[in-house]
């Protein structure tokens, strides 16, 4: 599975510290699931897609 | 709130596990010293104060548990099973071989108590390896 939250990220002006903050999770658990060594939960992932107020397949393509 | 911060449950781990490593590491000097001074002790009360060192270790098993059960980070819940999942492995694996190798050779085996070693070992180097792997970078 591929993402988009860093670019997303990058577009907000965001750091992974704030983006860690917003979501509750560790920086290392947003460094993770940007660098796709770590592919997020369902919960999660929905949790990423209302932040970013997207559809959960925008961010996150299956392949 | 989790970020940089370490969490309650990661807290609550590091105090466990300083805990049950000193209590070892204590159990076993006092376990060590007793029969050296008693070496004749048998019985019921000897087995028992034999196996007192494993008490911490079980305790330190009890704590990873615990750690698992309340860390609301799911990575940090992945990472930990990664490292169990490698420990368990090379434990099972280095086992089975010293096993094969002592039944057909006149190879000793080390005692049973180094698998508790190994296992640790095991478990906090890929523990490293992972954070390594994982360390944020730069924004």
């Amino acid at each position: 599975m591929t993402n988009r939250l860093r670019e997303m990220r990058a577009q907000r002006g965001w750091s992974q510290a704030y983006l860690a903050e917003r979501l509750e999770v560790s920086r290392q658990s947003v460094n993770a699931i940007e660098t796709g060594r770590y592919d997020p939960s369902l919960p999660l992932a929905f949790r990423i897609a209302r932040l970013f107020d997207l559809p959960i397949e925008e961010i996150f393509n299956e392949e | 709130m989790i970020c940089d911060n370490e969490s309650n449950a990661a807290a609550k781990y590091r105090n466990g596990i300083i805990v049950t490593m000193s209590g070892y590491v204590f159990a076993l000097f006092g376990v060590v010293i007793y029969f050296k001074n008693h070496p004749q002790a048998s019985g019921v009360s000897a087995y028992a104060i034999a196996a007192l060192p494993a008490v911490p270790v079980i305790a330190m098993l009890g704590v990873v548990g615990i750690y698992l059960r309340d860390e609301k980070d799911e990575f940090l819940r992945w990472m930990m099973i990664q490292a169990m999942l490698w420990a368990t492995c090379v434990v099972l694996a280095t086992t089975t071989v010293i096993g094969f190798i002592e039944n057909f050779t006149g190879f000793k085996a080390p005692p049973a108590y180094f698998i508790f070693v190994l296992y640790w070992l095991v478990f906090g180097l890929v523990q490293g390896i992972l954070k390594w792997q994982g360390r944020p970078s730069d924004d």
